[in-house]
């Protein structure tokens, strides 16, 4: 993870704005070391994470990435992963 | 109040399957069916006379050793005399203005009798049946490979079906055809996942079957069965509210105002009626609420039932009837007024159909949106402007089946009709949809909604969930099921009965 290029800041602030307001996750608690389940997300928040990131960007997730994810900075790689694959 | 290990809201085929599996499995399990008679939309019916089913036409994968009929066997409601092998040497005819296709039984038959109408196109042909059977071994639930390569079959529902037959083939003849299943789901071609397509058509292609006594014969193996299991099935019992209490629905009421309580809830309700229940949502997040208030319906179904003389029909064929071989057109969608772009028949498989008499039901797309000024009026008490309407209907479903057959119309002896204010009333589907939500490439796989869900112990099943069709809807139970007792030794089993099969 290290190795990968830094991810946009306009999409980390639109992911950003999806978990305050479609998970109501206080903003502060909104770093990129923040575990997901720490964060109270689990598989089925996942899932409508990869529904919004899809619909918002009009870009493709592989669904089965969503398992693997752990942290909020894992799922601004997946986002900027696909938009970029998009391209 | 009476406890047990499932309550299963709907007594469909995935709530029968699900209440058959787990009581197969020694859990205490009860239906709960807001209807007088079990089914849903597998119910069958009598009108003057003679016997229609509303969903239940033709089933496939019913050969020994295929998927369904493993399933259904190993349910223990597998019964022979309960099916009927449709004719191997066409069980599908599709007609087109440019001609006739019969489609036999078997990818190799099938291929060499689409070779024979497109022979410039045999190898598109070839790799077209060839992806579709590799494409199924990928699903879990069907090919029952508890090691199915998930990846595949997630990305094979990503795929839409255009964007798989588009480099296949460029003529748009053998691109209609193609997409001509589309039609049984009524989802467009662009929209369908090829993954859910590739199972409609490897089934069909592979074991072709009607019900010999119609699809309510089904329904009562499967209560008989959970009955001898220890299980019940209850009718008239239309739940009203599911109680939820911290993580858990703690009880499920009815409207007669009877509590039941039970480890698990398995609800096999369209998502919006499911969540809709509940009595307090706050554990479902505005995000999946929002998602499940814009899921779009898979459309209405307007269906005439009519008994003819003097048609030369084979009862164990069914008919498309497509008003045009434009891949573009004939999932545009049409207004009341215009010819319809697709008509499917589908003939009684009972023993009432001999000689020149025939029974069969047809069936055209009519969305909700027409019929919606008329929701508020009773069943059998609807206006007469209602009946004129649907008077017209008929009328231009004839006129699209006379196109192929004509003189139609004047060998109809009787016939009654039915629309989506019908289904809604015995079925209560959303916008009386005959397949639930529109299952497209962002209403399935990993986008999906359940089996899971945010209350704990509440799981969803069901053609909303997986697949629609009885196959789908039946198979949709196993993953559901899965997450109670576990899917891996029950695939195994699956399997293995399979291959003695
Ligand atoms: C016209 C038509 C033709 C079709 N043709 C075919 C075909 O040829 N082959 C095929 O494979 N599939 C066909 N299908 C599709 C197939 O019938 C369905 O996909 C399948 O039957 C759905 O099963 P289910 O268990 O998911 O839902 P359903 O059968 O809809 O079961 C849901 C049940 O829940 C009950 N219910 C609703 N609300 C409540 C409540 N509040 N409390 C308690 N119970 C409630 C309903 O009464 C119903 O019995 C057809 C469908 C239609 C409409």
């Amino acid at each position: 993870m290290l190795n990968q290029d830094p991810v946009d800041p306009s999409l980390i602030q639109q992911i950003n704005d999806l978990m305050a307001s479609g998970f109501e996750i206080p903003p502060e608690k909104l770093v990129p070391s923040a575990a997901l389940k720490e964060l109270g997300l689990d598989s089925l928040d996942a899932v409508d994470m990869l529904v919004y990131i899809e619909d918002k960007f009009g870009i493709k997730v592989e669904g089965e990435k969503l398992t693997s994810l752990r942290t909020l900075q894992d799922v601004y790689n997946l986002a900027a992963e696909a938009v970029s694959k998009s391209k | 109040m009476s406890h047990h290990d499932a309550l299963i809201i709907g007594s469909g085929i995935s709530g029968l399957t699900s209440a058959a599996l787990l009581s197969k499995k020694g859990k205490s399990v009860l239906v709960l069916e807001a209807y007088s008679r079990p089914g849903g939309y597998m119910h069958s019916f009598r009108r003057f006379g003679e016997l229609f089913d509303t969903g239940a036409h033709y089933v496939g994968s019913m050969c020994p050793g295929q998927p369904f009929h493993t399933l259904l066997n190993y349910l223990g409601v597998y019964k022979p005399e309960a099916f009927v092998p449709l004719n191997p040497d066409g069980f599908d005819v599709f007609h087109f203005p440019e001609g006739t296709i019969r489609l036999p039984m078997g990818f190799d038959r099938a291929a060499q009798e689409l070779a024979s109408h497109f022979p410039s196109e045999t190898a598109a042909i070839k790799s077209y049946f060839d992806l579709i059977q590799k494409t199924v071994a990928h699903f879990p639930t069907y090919s029952f490979d508890g090691d199915a390569d998930m990846t595949r079959s997630l990305e094979a529902l990503q795929t839409p079906l255009t964007q798989v037959v588009e480099p296949l083939t460029q003529n748009p003849r053998l691109q209609a055809l193609f997409y001509a299943y589309c039609g049984l789901h009524g989802v467009r071609p662009e929209d369908t996942p090829f993954g859910l397509h590739a199972i409609v058509v490897d089934s069909l292609i592979r074991g072709p079957m009607g019900f010999s006594k119609g699809g309510d014969d089904l329904t009562k193996t499967f209560v008989e069965r959970i009955e001898a299991q220890g299980g019940r099935v209850l009718m008239n019992r239309k739940v009203v509210s599911l109680v939820v209490n911290g993580d858990n629905v703690s009880e499920v009421v009815t409207e007669k105002g009877e509590r039941f309580t039970a480890d698990w809830v398995i609800s096999s309700l369209h998502p919006k009626t499911t969540f809709g229940l509940l009595t307090d949502d706050s554990r479902l997040t505005g995000l999946f609420k929002d998602r499940v208030r814009q899921l779009p319906e898979s459309g209405g179904m307007y269906a005439v039932y009519a008994r003819a003389q003097g048609l030369d029909w084979d009862p164990l064929q069914n008919h498309y009837f497509f008003d045009t071989s434009d891949p573009k057109e004939m999932f545009r969608e049409r207004g009341p007024d215009e010819i319809p772009a697709m008509v499917f028949a589908s003939l009684s498989r009972t023993s009432s159909n001999e000689g020149g008499k025939k029974v069969f039901s047809l069936h055209s797309a009519s969305p909700y949106k027409w019929f919606e000024r008329w929701k508020d009026t009773k069943y059998g008490k609807r206006p007469d402007d209602y009946k004129a309407f649907k008077d017209k209907l008929t009328a231009r479903v004839f006129a699209a089946v006379e196109r192929y057959e004509p003189g139609l119309a004047a060998k109809i002896e009787s016939q009654v009709s039915s629309s989506p204010l019908s289904n809604l009333h015995f079925n209560g589907s959303i916008e009386g949809s005959g397949y639930g939500l529109y299952h497209s490439i962002q209403n399935t796989g990993a986008r999906a909604i359940g089996p899971r869900t945010k209350i704990l112990n509440l799981l969803v099943t069901g053609q909303n969930y997986l697949f629609p069709g009885l196959l789908g809807a039946s198979i949709s139970s196993l993953r559901t099921c899965g997450h109670i007792i576990g899917i891996k030794p029950v695939l195994e089993e699956l399997k293995e009965l399979g291959e003695r099969s």
